[in-house]
Formats: structure tokens, C-alpha cells, sequence
């Protein structure tokens, strides 16, 4: 909220006291000010006041004139384009080298053969309204060669200020003046309006009915009447101006400076329009649909609280009125409404409406119960004095549920408990009293306070301790540090999933972090099958768009998305990987399953391209090396199987990841398909993983081996066998023929020319160990021999 | 005799010193010192020269010996030298050329800057705790003191799920999701995503956050003061400046917003703080007794506080990152600079 400063002067001391110095210490004490601004534009302080002596045409131009003013030091011939001035008329000169705040800088120019010393200004372009008709002219008794914003008050400070939503009772002046009073133990003080006599008395020309006291506590009703409706005057306009609101008329305006004053919104309607001369306050009910007076229809919802007249709704309560009411040109008597709505049902029917209005906001945040008579004389004295108009006598107050002020306890030894300091029970009550909160010391160091209506926040203890806290400043609050008692450090999880993390660093992966959210049609594009779990989605009811949706039930789509992006940022080799949650909805449960996934996805070459490097592209083995690697991380062994394969991948060049009997994820090339879809004309390798079973099957702690006493042997063996096998069956079957095998290794895989088209040549390195005593070649020859039978039974397989 | 020897030795060591490869120098031990060589062949001699020069001339033929042996492994050590040099020089390469590099990858900041704080955390003695990202309302909002109606749920753009379901809004919850699990002592931060229904340029649909929570016995609000103020100093630099003032959140009271003096302008006033010279980086304040409430501690007994950070917010500060949405846009350019 936007505050004058010299606003807040009119309710609290402030000399001595700058803006910014009272920024700062409002900001210290919850009332964060975002910024303090001069109402007056630099430059502005060259515009001064100034009489015109004469006034005459200009001997060239018709339209113009020629007027010679005096600032009381000196004379001045201006040429002007306004006729809106005579002579006598005070004005604002702005002499040569002014610069104005729209960028104007007035210079000696000669205008149609004369030369003129100055420009006489309007009002819009001092900044002060956005469109004037003519220049300003300022009162006859206005000193001479003064600067024209400090002889009309302009020359103000608004302070911008964040006010928390406990903090309704700041959204006004008089509340960031009390605060401030507070702050500086200065005394506060808002004067009653003066409204005298009145006829006939208000209850002659209204009734008010409140229906549901529960929802609207109290509605007071005051009447203006022969009112003329006009511009306000310029102080006014300003003032609203400062806060953000634009100037309307004078009713308008009073009530909106009312509400800006008090914190209370005021409502006015033409009480010409209020038909049987009642007002009923009740929920919508039946009715249906109202027309606000922004000219939308609404539609109501029945608990929706309305202020009706004798035949219906005249206004939504504490949101917006109605154009069946509103206040036109002729309207010339009014009813102001000064009620207090149950906060909850205006935040209720704001969001069931989508309409947040400055009454609104303050009314959800709670105004003062205790406020309301005061803002509506308020409003009237201001109606009488700007608009001329007649009240009715008194104030129709309709009061069914009055205000009992809450009585709330605070305890010396609890606060500084809390607060880890060592208050003296004065100092506390000191505090509360600057707070007008009332403290009586029921028993020694216990105070009970009486929380008055516009302090909603103040309910419990805390809340006082809270108080006490702010205005003592938490500045002043020690720093210690705890004793903490518990063992604390990152559970087992978290550091195997750092370590995760870096293995896939150290492969040469960034990590990416992804929005959660997912496109349902990512699925259609990786062919997801209908009845897969991934398409059991956790879907938005307000998404920000189509493609943010649902929750994501891989971390796939995200991820080719970054590799398209920055391929087409001309980037060739891209490895990526992600390490987070999908979501799975499950059938009869709120929440779904989140399940933390590791994915990649990478293109490009193996190495970094080097003078010396070999050149070669990542391919189906690179991404396989870094799932064993991982397994091996975890003291796990992983089977790799063609059943499980995705649609997404290279039909003949993808495996499913098996741990156990159970897959956990797959790998493999990207179906080229989809990387034409993609834009990519580079094979793509993409994998994912699911992590919760891995960490749960993980070996945690690798069990020591005795290092070998007794030499190894070392035999290469090259089998031919069919093109298909699996190499993998090979090297188990070998496996299987001596427990004196200790390592098989595959160095090279052959096809071509010197053997069969439809075989292989698998050759293997074959390490031999007897952990007791050093193996004889005659024992390691009759293992081969057994090993070549098998192979030549099992598969056929012929020893090179 | 004697004078054959002075000039197999004044020969031998010139013949030695002209050789310029160990072969020749290999070629002039055989034929100086060898077992037919021209020492032996000279001492062969010996034995026919009269009998009281003998012991003479053979003493003289053992220094002859050992003085060319002498000189032949100097000048064959010299010879090895020089080969060698000659061959490390032929061996020299282009150090100037780049060194091969493998493709190593890099951590997104915003892990770097989590790590970093749960390390800060963890050496306090803070537990690590997670939570649900799909949340019920109850733990996002009612357990934390927001009932349907309250003003707060308006700071807070929820993505819903369903009436009662929602993308957690802030790791908050998760306070509520540990104490209900556990009696009082807790030390706890809760690292986490969290959404919000908001995206332009300063804010995204998701960003992480990083909540904290202890409570004990007598823990106050000096307490919160000391290990937030500690925690600042250690991220960023144990000479910036801290400050604590009065703010607002339904689920704790007192509460309290944390400024650090601007890293950019060092509190001189810059854009970047809006020219007030602090920035806003935590959020926090004491358990309110609502919570408590809802989770069945007693306020009487236990007292605690609890705070939240923006990950993001502290990373843009810590490497001077000037627009929130390169966070997860995931450009090698970017992610490759950390």
C-alpha cells in the first residue's frame, strides 16, 4: 500500500522524523517499506508561483497570448497558448531551464517574432493530473516566487509498503500512523468528524435489516443529501493519486479517501435507486445472476452475502455494488454503507467470483468492527464540506452481533523463554500500552490485554510475545546457538544418491533438472502401451497450460526435449542425465506412488574431439558400461534381456534391465524414427531406471577378499558360433565348466569374411586360479579341453 | 717392456677418448684388456724378463690396466650419456598442444547449492527428511495453521490436484509429516521441489526450497537467531551482515524474514536489491502453537523454530545468475559452467 506521509502527520507527530528514517524503522518492525518517493518529480522544485500583471494578444498569432507575470523579484514576458487566464490570476512559471517531468525543458525561444522567458503550466504537466484543459491556476492568496509545490502541500513523500496479510489493520493511514505512534511512543490521536444537526433523522428515509448477523456483525447506514456532484479538489486527488487510485468525482473520491483514511470500505449508492427505501442484508439465495457496475454479469453462488433493497440485490457485500444502484450525474442523495462482513465469507465469495476488489481485500483481512461509525461521519463531513451536501440526522446502526473485545494473557517468564532474553514485566507492559492493547497485571509479571477490533491478528499468547518481540526489535534479540540433541548427518540414501550422481558426472553426463510436469501426449510419442503404469497420471486441475498437465511418469520426454534444444543451439555431443520423482496414480489412494528414477540421454562422440583421439560415436555399449558400472556400485549384478524393450527404442539394439526376477528399467538406441521427430540425424542412446528397489537391494558394505597367494594362468581362446548367440550365454557356459575359472573376459568380436557369413568369432581371455596352490599347465589344458568339448555340444562351436 | 706399457697406455687412452660409440669403446676393451688382448699379451712377457724386474714391470702393467680400465668406463659413461640425451631430445614433443580430455559431466547448481546447505546443516547436527511433492491439503495448509479461508493461501498460487490434493506449495509440510512421526528433540531440513501456479520472469511453476525445523526443550527464538545467522555466514561470507525483522507466515510466531547485506552493491543499493542494500533470503520464525497442536506436542514443554530458503534465489546470488528460467532450460552452455 501506497501512504502519504503528510497523510499520516495529520494523525501522528512526526517532527524530527524523515520518511526514510521512519521506513526503516517500520521496516524493523514488520511494516517492510519497499520504497520511499518524492511526489515531486526532480525539477519540479524551479516551478514557482507567479502573478500575471497583464495580459494582451499576440501581435502575430491569434491564438496565442502574450502575458507578463511576476514572481515578485522580477518580470517575465511569456508567451502562452491557454485562455483560461486573466490578469490577477496566480500561475505556475516555469522558467527557462526547467526541466518538467515530461521531459520538457523550457528554454529562451522565440515564439511568432517574441520571445518568451518561461511557460505557464498546466496541471498535467506538472505531473498532477493526466489530461488539464487549460494552465493551472493557483489561489489568489498564494506568495509570490515560492515553488509552486510546496505553496499547494505537494511537496509530499509516499511511502510503499508491504503489508503482511495479519497486518489489515495497516492497510490505512491512520494504521500505519499508530504503528508508527507506537514505534516512537508518540501520541496518536484521529479527530472525531464534525457532522451537526441533520434533518430528517436517517431513520425517517431508511430501514436496515441485517438477515444473517453471523456474516455481516454490524452495517451503519448515514445519508447525504442535495448533494452536487463535481470534480474533487486537487489536495484530494492527489492524495489518491499517491495510493494508486484514480480520481472519479467527488463522492467517489470521499469514499475511496474514507477507506484509504480509515481502513473501513464505504460503499454509496443513489438513494433515489434503493427502491421501498430498504436495505436487507442476505445470502444470494435464489438469485442467480447480478450486474456489477463494471457492467458484468455475474453469477452468484447462494451463500454469497448481498445487500438488497426492497425487491433485490442492490450490491455484492464488501466486493462491488451494483448498476442498478450506482452513482450516476444526477444522483443527488446518497447512502454510505459502512459495514463490517465476516472476513472468510468476502474471501469465500472473491474467489467463487474471481473478483478481488480494494474492498474486498480489506474486508477478508478484517476492518475494524469498532470503526465503522466513525468512517461513515467521516464520509459525510467530507461530502458536506466538498459536495455541498445536507445529512440526514444521525447514523442508522444496525449492531446485532457488537463487538466483545477479546482479553488475551501474556506471562513475563513465558515470553523471555521464547524469546531467550530477560525482560522486566515494565518493559513488557510498556510495550503493550504503546500498542493501545490496555495490559493490567492480573498476577506478578502476567498481563491481560484487550485486543481492540482492528488487531485480528492478536488471538493468543504468541501473538503477544510476537508484538513484545517486534517492538522491543529483533535487532536487540541475542544469537545464541542450541545445544542439539539429535545425531543429525544425511540418511544412507542420501549419500548413495550423491554417489550416483557423480558416477554419472564422471561418464560425462550434466545434470538437468526438469519441471515435473509432463505433456500427456509425450506418451503417444514414446508409444507408452495403453494399460502401462506410465499412463496412470496425476492430472491438474488448473495447469498452466496443456504441456504442463499431468505429472510426468518418466523423465524421458524432458529429457530428449533438452537434447533438441541444444542441438539446435548447434551443440553435437550431449549427454544428460536426470535424477528425480515420477508419479503414478494409484486406484483408491490420494496420493500416488513417487518413485525417484535416474534417466540419460545421450548423442554424439565417445571422446572429446582431440588431434590424437580415436574417432567414434557413442554407441548401445557406451550407455550398458555405465549401468554395470552402476551395478557394480551398488554390489549388485544386472541381467540384460530383449523381452521388455520399449517401442521407443532401436528394435535390435535395447535391453530391459533386470535385477533378479524383476526389471528395473531398460536402455537402449532411440527408434531413428523418433529422432527424425526429434530433428536429430545422430543416433541417440537413452536409459531409465527406477532407483527405490536398487537402494533398497543395495550392498551397502563390500566384504573384504584375501588377496591371491598363488599365480594365475592366462589362455585366449577364439569360438566360432552362430552369428545369433548370445555372448553372454557363452561366457556362462564356460563359467559353468571348472570353479578354477576365475575370469572370462571378451576381447574381440569377429564377423567377416574369414569364417562362415552366418558365424561369429568370439574370443575370450580366460583366467585360471586355484586360490591353495599354483595351477599346472596340464591341469589348465584339461579345463580348455573340457570347455572345447561343451562348447563343440552346446553350441556347435568351433575353436579357431 | 716398461716403455711398450707407457705407450699401450698413452696409445690405449687416446683410442679410448677418440671412440665415439659404446661398440668401439666395447671393441677397445677387447683389444686393450681382453683375455687376448694387449695387456695380456704384454704380461705373457713377464715371465721372461729377469726375475728382480718382475715384480717392477708387473706392477707397472696393473696400474697400466686399471688406469685404461678407468678411462674406458669414463668415456663409455660419457658415450651413454650423450646417446641418451640425444635420444630424449629426438623424443621431445609439442607440449603446447592440448592435453585429451575425457567428457565430464557437471552438477546442476542447484544440487551444488543444496549440498551445500545440507552439509552446513548436517555438521550443525540437523537430520535429513523428505516428503511427498503430490501433498494433501491438510498437511500443506491446515496443519500449518492456513484453513480454507485464510488470506495467506492467497501468497501461494496452488496447483491443485483435487479438493483435497495439491502440489506442495513449500517443503513446509514436511514438518508436520516428521513430528507427527517422532517425539521432540527434532533437528531436521527437508530439501525438496516445491509449486507454484506462477510463471514469468522472476518466477517458475517449480524451485526448490530447503526447510528447517528444530524443536526441543527451552530452544528460543536467540536460538534461531544464532544458527541462521551462523548458516549465512558460513554460504555466503562470515563478514556479511544479517538481519532479522518482523514478518508474517501462519505457521510460525513470532515470525521472521532474513536479510543479507547485497552481495552485489555490498549494501550500498543497487537493481538488484531495489536499491534498500539487503536482500531477503530466508524466511522463518518460532513453531506457532497451532502446529503443535495439530501434531500433539505440547507448547508448555518444547519450544522450537523453523525456517525456509529459495534454492534457486541462493544460487542466482552465489554465482550472480541473472534470469531464474536458465535453471531448467538445461543448456549445456550453462549447466557446463559449474
Amino acid at each position: 500500500m501506497n501512504i502519504s506521509w503528510k497523510w499520516l502527520g495529520e494523525f501522528v507527530d512526526l517532527t524530527g522524523i524523515t520518511p526514510e528514517e521512519a521506513a526503516d524503522k517500520l521496516t524493523m518492525s514488520g511494516l517492510e517499506v519497499a520504497g520511499v518517493t518524492s511526489t515531486m518529480a526532480p525539477g519540479l522544485e524551479k516551478v514557482i508561483t507567479a502573478r500575471i500583471t497583464a495580459q494582451e494578444k499576440h501581435p502575430q498569432a491569434d491564438k496565442l497570448s502574450l502575458c507578463t507575470v511576476d514572481d515578485g523579484r522580477q518580470t517575465y514576458t511569456i508567451v502562452c497558448g491557454a485562455s483560461n487566464m486573466k490578469a490577477g490570476d496566480h500561475v505556475a512559471l516555469a522558467p527557462v531551464g526547467t526541466k518538467l517531468p515530461n521531459g520538457l525543458q523550457i528554454k529562451k525561444s522565440k515564439i511568432r517574432g517574441v520571445v518568451s522567458a518561461g511557460m505557464l503550466c498546466s496541471a498535467a504537466e506538472l505531473g498532477l493530473e493526466e489530461e488539464s484543459t487549460g494552465i493551472l491556476i493557483l489561489p489568489p492568496d498564494t506568495p509570490l516566487g515560492e515553488p509552486v509545490f510546496s505553496c499547494l502541500g505537494l511537496d509530499d513523500h509516499v511511502l510503499e509498503i508491504e503489508i503482511t496479510p495479519n497486518r489489515g489493520d495497516c492497510l490505512s493511514v491512520i494504521g500505519v500512523a499508530r504503528e508508527i505512534a507506537a514505534l516512537y511512543e508518540r501520541r496518536f490521536s484521529y479527530p472525531a468528524p464534525k457532522v451537526s444537526g441533520g434533518e430528517p433523522p436517517t431513520p425517517e428515509l431508511i430501514t436496515i435489516d441485517i438477515e444473517d448477523p453471523e456474516l455481516c456483525p454490524r452495517y451503519v447506514g448515514r445519508i447525504a443529501r442535495e448533494l452536487v456532484i463535481a470534480e474533487s479538489p486537487l489536495w484530494l486527488q492527489q492524495r489518491l493519486a499517491a495510493a494508486g487510485v484514480r480520481a472519479i468525482n467527488n463522492i467517489v473520491d470521499i469514499t475511496n479517501y474514507v477507506m484509504l483514511e480509515t481502513g473501513q470500505p464505504l460503499h454509496a449508492f443513489d438513494l433515489e435507486r434503493v427502491r421501498d427505501r430498504r436495505i436487507i442484508v442476505r445470502r444470494a439465495g435464489g438469485d442467480r445472476e447480478f450486474t456489477t457496475l463494471d457492467d458484468v454479469k455475474r453469477q452468484l453462488d447462494p451463500d454469497t452475502l448481498m445487500i438488497c433493497d426492497g425487491q433485490g440485490p442492490v450490491a455484492i457485500a464488501g466486493i462491488m455494488g451494483g448498476q442498478n444502484s450506482e452513482i450516476t450525474a444526477t444522483t443527488t442523495q446518497v447512502l454510505i454503507e459502512s459495514a463490517f462482513f465476516q472476513p472468510a465469507s468476502i474471501r469465500r465469495s472473491s474467489r467463487l467470483l474471481g473478483l478481488a476488489t480494494e474492498a474486498s481485500y480489506r474486508f477478508e483481512r478484517g476492518v475494524d468492527p469498532e470503526g465503522c461509525g466513525l468512517a461513515a461521519d467521516r464520509a459525510v463531513a467530507l461530502l458536506v464540506e466538498l459536495a455541498q451536501a445536507q445529512p440526514a440526522g444521525g447514523r442508522l446502526d444496525a449492531n446485532p452481533r457488537p463487538y466483545q473485545a477479546p482479553e488475551v494473557t501474556i506471562r513475563t517468564d513465558y515470553c523471555n523463554r521464547l524469546l531467550g532474553i530477560e525482560l522486566e514485566p515494565a518493559a513488557i507492559e510498556n510495550i503493550l500500552a504503546r500498542l493501545q492493547l490496555q495490559p493490567r497485571e492480573t498476577t506478578p509479571g502476567t498481563f491481560t490485554t484487550r485486543i481492540p477490533g482492528y488487531r485480528f491478528d492478536l488471538e493468543r499468547e504468541a501473538d503477544l510475545i510476537e508484538e513484545v518481540a517486534r517492538l522491543y526489535g529483533y535487532h536487540h534479540l541475542p544469537t545464541t546457538l542450541p545445544l542439539i540433541r539429535e545425531r543429525g548427518g544425511g540418511s544412507a540414501d542420501d549419500s548413495l544418491l550423491a554417489a550416483v550422481k557423480e558416477l554419472a558426472v564422471a561418464y560425462g553426463y550434466c545434470e538437468a533438472v526438469n519441471y515435473s510436469f509432463m505433456d500427456p501426449k509425450a506418451l503417444d510419442m514414446l508409444g507408452i502401451p495403453a494399460g502401462d503404469e506410465r499412463r496412470r497420471l496425476v492430472q491438474l486441475r488448473n495447469p498452466l497450460n496443456e504441456e504442463m498437465s499431468a505429472m510426468r511418469t518418466t523423465l524421458l520426454p524432458a529429457l530428449l526435449h533438452n537434447l533438441s534444444t541444444n542441438f539446435r543451439a548447434s551443440c553435437r555431443n550431449i549427454r544428460l542425465f536426470e535424477l528425480g520423482k515420477i508419479f503414478i496414480a494409484v486406484e483408491g489412494e490420494k496420493l500416488p506412488d513417487e518413485r525417484l528414477c535416474l534417466a540419460g540421454a545421450a548423442t554424439g562422440t565417445r571422446y572429446r574431439e582431440h588431434f590424437a583421439a580415436p574417432e567414434a560415436n557413442i554407441d548401445f555399449y557406451d550407455l550398458k558400461g555405465f549401468i554395470e558400472e552402476l551395478a557394480a556400485f551398488f554390489h549388485l549384478d544386472f541381467a540384460f534381456d530383449r523381452q521388455g524393450i520399449e517401442l521407443y527404442h532401436h528394435p535390435g539394439r535395447a535391453a530391459a534391465i533386470m535385477l533378479g526376477e524383476r526389471q528395473i528399467g531398460s536402455l537402449g538406441q532411440l527408434h531413428p524414427d523418433i529422432s527424425d521427430y526429434l530433428d536429430i540425424n545422430q543416433e541417440i542412446f537413452v536409459f531409465e531406471l527406477a532407483l527405490p528397489s536398487l537402494l533398497a537391494a543395495a550392498g551397502r558394505r563390500p566384504v573384504f577378499q584375501a588377496l591371491p597367494r598363488y599365480p594365475a594362468s592366462y589362455r585366449d581362446l577364439a569360438i566360432v558360433v552362430d552369428r545369433q548367440l548370445p555372448a553372454a550365454e557363452l561366457v556362462r557356459t564356460i563359467r559353468e565348466v571348472s570353479k578354477l575359472i576365475a575370469a572370462v573376459e571378451i576381447f574381440d568380436v569377429y564377423e567377416g569374411n574369414q569364417i562362415p557369413a552366418d558365424k561369429k568369432s568370439i574370443a575370450v581371455r580366460l583366467t585360471f586360479r586355484d586360490l591353495n596352490k599354483t595351477l599346472t599347465d596340464k591341469k589348465v589344458n584339461a579345463i580348455i579341453d573340457k570347455i572345447t568339448r561343451r562348447l563343440q555340444q552346446e553350441f556347435s562351436g568351433e575353436i579357431r | 717392456m716398461k716403455e711398450k706399457l707407457h705407450k699401450l697406455l698413452h696409445e690405449g687412452r687416446k683410442a679410448l677418448e677418440a671412440a665415439v660409440s659404446v661398440e668401439e669403446i666395447e671393441e677397445l676393451r677387447v683389444r686393450l684388456l681382453g683375455r687376448k688382448g694387449e695387456i695380456t699379451n704384454l704380461l705373457k712377457a713377464l715371465g721372461k724378463l729377469p726375475a728382480d724386474q718382475r715384480p717392477v714391470v708387473g706392477k707397472l702393467a696393473n696400474e697400466v690396466k686399471s688406469q685404461l680400465l678407468e678411462t674406458l668406463e669414463q668415456v663409455k659413461a660419457r658415450l651413454i650419456q650423450l646417446a641418451q640425451e640425444e635420444e630424449l631430445a629426438s623424443g621431445t614433443i609439442d607440449i603446447s598442444l592440448p592435453g585429451r580430455r575425457q567428457f565430464y559431466g557437471h552438477l546442476h547448481p542447484v544440487s551444488l547449492v543444496v549440498d551445500d546447505i545440507t552439509t552446513i546443516f548436517t555438521r550443525m547436527g540437523f537430520a535429513t527428511a523428505r516428503g511427498p511433492e503430490v501433498e494433501l491439503d491438510y498437511y500443506n495448509f491446515e496443519a500449518l495453521n492456513i484453513p480454507r479461508d485464510h488470506p495467506a493461501r492467497q501468497m501461494q498460487d496452488t496447483f491443485y490436484v483435487s479438493d483435497d490434493v495439491v502440489l506442495r506449495t513449500h517443503t513446509s509440510p514436511v514438518q508436520v509429516r516428521v513430528m507427527e512421526k517422532q517425539p521432540p528433540p527434532v533437528a531436521v531440513i527437508v530439501p525438496g521441489k516445491v509449486y507454484r501456479c506462477d510463471s514469468d520472469l522472476t518466477h517458475t511453476p517449480m524451485f526448490h526450497q530447503v526447510e528447517g525445523l528444530m524443536v526441543d526443550r527451552q530452544i528460543t527464538f536467540a536460538d534461531l537467531k544464532g544458527v541462521l545467522t551462523d548458516f549465512l555466514h558460513l554460504f555466503f561470507d562470515p563478514r556479511i551482515k544479517v538481519r532479522f525483522r518482523p514478518s508474517y507466515f501462519p505457521f510460525t510466531e513470532p515470525s521472521a524474514e532474513v536479510d543479507i547485506a547485497c552481495v552485489i552493491c555490498r549494501g550500498r543499493g543497487c537493481r538488484v536489491c531495489g536499491h534498500t542494500g539487503w536482500l531477503e533470503v530466508l524466511g522463518c520464525g518460532m513453531v506457532d502453537p497451532a502446529v503443535y497442536q495439530a501434531v500433539g506436542y505440547d507448547p508448555e514443554t518444547v519450544s522450537g523454530f523453523a525456517f525456509g530458503m529459495g534454492v534457486e534465489r541462493l544460487a542466482m546470488l552465489r554465482y550472480g545468475i541473472d534470469d531464474l528460467r536458465l535453471f531448467f532450460a538445461n543448456d549445456l552452455r550453462f549447466l557446463g559452467q559449474f
